[in-house]
């Protein structure tokens, strides 16, 4: 990886004018006084968490009396000899970085863990800006906090940067904190999987309803931000697109707040599709890196794999929005980076190759947790609910919409009831007897699907 | 690459008597007597129309006396020294192909080539299953003529394996040909190029259509045969998917002839779409090769990519098709390998890195015919035109649709009229005013596109 030069922390490409403003203009929305800085709290310390609050340090930091950012993450997850032994090397190979913590009376401790005499902290390391889940791109230093009431009891903004499987719970423990609050914060949530609830109606649970439902902050105030999320390479000044969803009275000016000039935020209303979608996507992606593994990154299979996943995922879409058509241009350029390259992907690989098993569980140790196999279960559960059945093209009798998404179940037998190997979603692509997966595309289109009740709604 | 058994020059993974059988109707179907073989010829010899006919060679050229295979080519195309030692190494590295050509003794040529003391022919080294477009990947051995006359005077089948700019002017030598012909061939495209033509009202000429002007075979005998298209990964038994698109009297049939274990093939009725969208995605293949190359295989800036032309190509279906998003999951998954791989976007790349430049043409040597930049030219021309305006969503004025496709007009600007160099690419995509592909697809899905003069349709 060549040397990335830290543009901001002395600086800006944009005119400090220009960012103080906008900080200015954010400040005034949220209601802030002079000498009351805003503070930014990042939830929750994966790659995405972590890269999302060190751009905002980079960019806003410099204004130390009108925004604080932090980031809280648990206190006590060691890092293990052969990561601390990884890292060592990745700090002496960047002079910037070694500058840095030499300068800061920081660099010491690393040496002492590569000859393990010292076991060093996840959250320890983060302040001079190493993610656990990201040890190759180290980030800005950070402040790091470990209490989480210490972190968010008086932010105005708060970034959900926890797997959804965690999210409920520790939003719940926020709203302990926040029951005397008298301002009522804004949440940008960043998380991908969804749950499946089957009463009063079979439906899916948000990220972002499982944050209204614990804090009781309105909707109005939560907004969901997605798109391709290779969180290195956006912090290694990719180029990229992101969508914030949510009610317009935030979104507009978050999405001010938040575009830089390599990462572009566009602004969406639709917060419930894109969020849901953006945990569709990760089902396919682990299957992606099963054929990409099983094929040796054949791309002719690829193409047969993202036909198919495409085409499931578009039927899944006409389940759950009016108008999915318009998923079509952003949902699939999501599905195709997420399918090239990111975590999920990864873990396909992994279990195809025998280096992972199912049940060593979604949680990684360095790449953190595997949302699409929470999801995997999500979606399956509720696409086989009989209440949601519809009718089979060729046998022409009512079907649970799941038996026409034979790569969702495909991937249900391999990642959560186990009956099947990684193998078995080559053996789904195979089957003679599988539709054209333009076949699908026509049955979703052609019949009035939409099920409001999917997603909660009246 | 690892030794690829010839599972069929000796039997079949499916059944003797099934494939016989299909060939038996097949024969039935055209109405071949006892005796009369059927002959099948691949017109052309780039790598999709070579690896073609070897797969029908290796599944029914066993039943010599029911099924005729062969391949026209021009005569005295010569192979450089260069290739004739890669190809020696070639040859020396499959034990399977040099016990071959030691067993037909035609061994001792390639060494002569190796040593500069040959030079070899294109038709020469195809005769023993060597394309020169694809010289890695050795085929079965073929039956090559070279002279069009004796190859397609008596053919049942012609199979269209020319690039789409040579495809009007062979088949007007054909036609020649076939005057005193009494029954009517089938004929089978695989060309995937379009040209423009501006009057009496602006329209596309598909080479199914140019083949039907030049030889007066009606519309019902010719199809268009489209897919992910990487030849060398179709012949190495890769899993892959095409569509045979075409009237239903020929089409099934057809599908059902050509189908193999790895080798699916559906059948559409939308000939014309199908047979356009297969040349579309080769100009945006070309800009996805630029952007990989100019980002260092950026899977963020990929993704990026990939929204934007995927809406500027589903913003173009709606000028040509009347139910457009019937295309969206075939049209993107085969968009999808064509970005990944392929010659198109390996054009790109080689643009990008200075490797190769515009002025050097459009048929390279050892890759064949790019078609993607003719494409370039003909749907910028078509697009271009003043009666085909639309209404800008912002500007609220008309505009020609290619304004609506910034990525096409910068892909015109490098390949065509060469006023920017491949970095305009990424500058399109940077550009900060740039809408949301979302809005793009929006624009075409609310207004009425639909244009059936575009495709010569009343």
């Amino acid at each position: 990886m060549g040397l990335v030069s830290n543009e901001y922390s002395n600086g800006s490409v944009q005119s400090c004018n220009g960012l103080e403003e906008k900080l200015d203009d954010l400040r005034g929305l949220v209601g802030k006084a002079d000498g009351d800085p805003l503070r930014i709290v990042s939830v929750g310390a994966g790659a995405w968490g972590s890269v999302f609050a060190a751009l905002l340090q980079d960019t806003y930091g410099q204004f130390r009396d009108k925004v604080q950012i932090r980031i809280w993450r648990r206190p006590g997850k060691t890092v293990d000899r052969a990561t601390a032994e990884h890292l060592f090397e990745v700090i002496n190979s960047r002079e910037d970085v070694l500058r840095r913590l030499i300068r800061r009376c920081a660099y010491l401790k690393y040496v002492e863990a590569r000859l393990g005499d010292r076991t060093l902290l996840a959250d320890e390391i983060l302040k001079d800006g190493f993610c656990l889940n990201m040890i190759d791109t180290p980030l800005c230093p950070l402040k790091v906090v470990t209490n989480l009431q210490e972190a968010v009891w008086d932010a105005d903004i708060v970034v959900n940067g926890l797997p959804s499987t965690e999210t409920r719970e520790i939003f719940e423990e926020i709203s302990k904190y926040w029951k005397e609050r008298i301002t009522v914060p804004v949440i940008i949530s960043l998380a991908k999987g969804i749950e499946a609830a089957l009463e009063p109606v079979p439906h899916i649970i948000t990220p972002t309803k499982m944050i209204n439902q614990a804090t009781g902050v309105p909707m109005e105030n939560i907004l969901y931000l997605g798109g391709p999320n290779i969180a290195s390479e956006i912090y290694n000044k990719e180029y990229a697109n992101a969508r914030i969803c949510g009610d317009e009275k935030w979104r507009k000016p978050l999405a001010k707040f938040l575009r830089q000039p390599h990462f572009i935020v566009w602004d969406n209303s639709d917060l419930v599709t894109h969020e849901v979608m953006g945990g569709l996507k990760n089902v396919y992606a682990i299957g992606a890196g099963m054929v990409a593994a099983l094929t040796n990154e054949s791309a002719t299979s690829k193409s047969v794999y993202f036909a198919h996943c495409t085409s499931e995922m578009i039927f899944i879409t006409h389940l759950l929005a009016e108008e999915p058509e318009k998923l079509a241009g952003p949902l699939l350029a999501d599905t195709y980076v997420t399918l090239l390259k990111g975590r999920n992907a990864w873990y396909g690989q992994m279990l195809a190759k025998g280096e992972l098993s199912p049940d060593m569980g979604d949680s990684i140790s360095g790449k953190g947790m595997i949302q699409g196999v929470s999801a995997v279960e999500a979606f399956f559960e509720l696409l086989s609910h009989s209440s949601l059945n519809v009718l089979h093209p060729e046998e022409n009798k009512p079907v649970a919409p799941v038996e026409l998404c034979p790569i969702l179940k495909t991937l249900y037998k391999i990642l959560i009831s186990r009956e099947q190997l990684s193998e078995a979603i080559l053996q789904a692509l195979r089957d003679e007897n599988l539709n054209d997966p333009r076949e699908r595309i026509e049955i979703a289109q052609s019949h009035a699907f939409y099920m409001p009740s999917l997603l909660g709604q009246p």
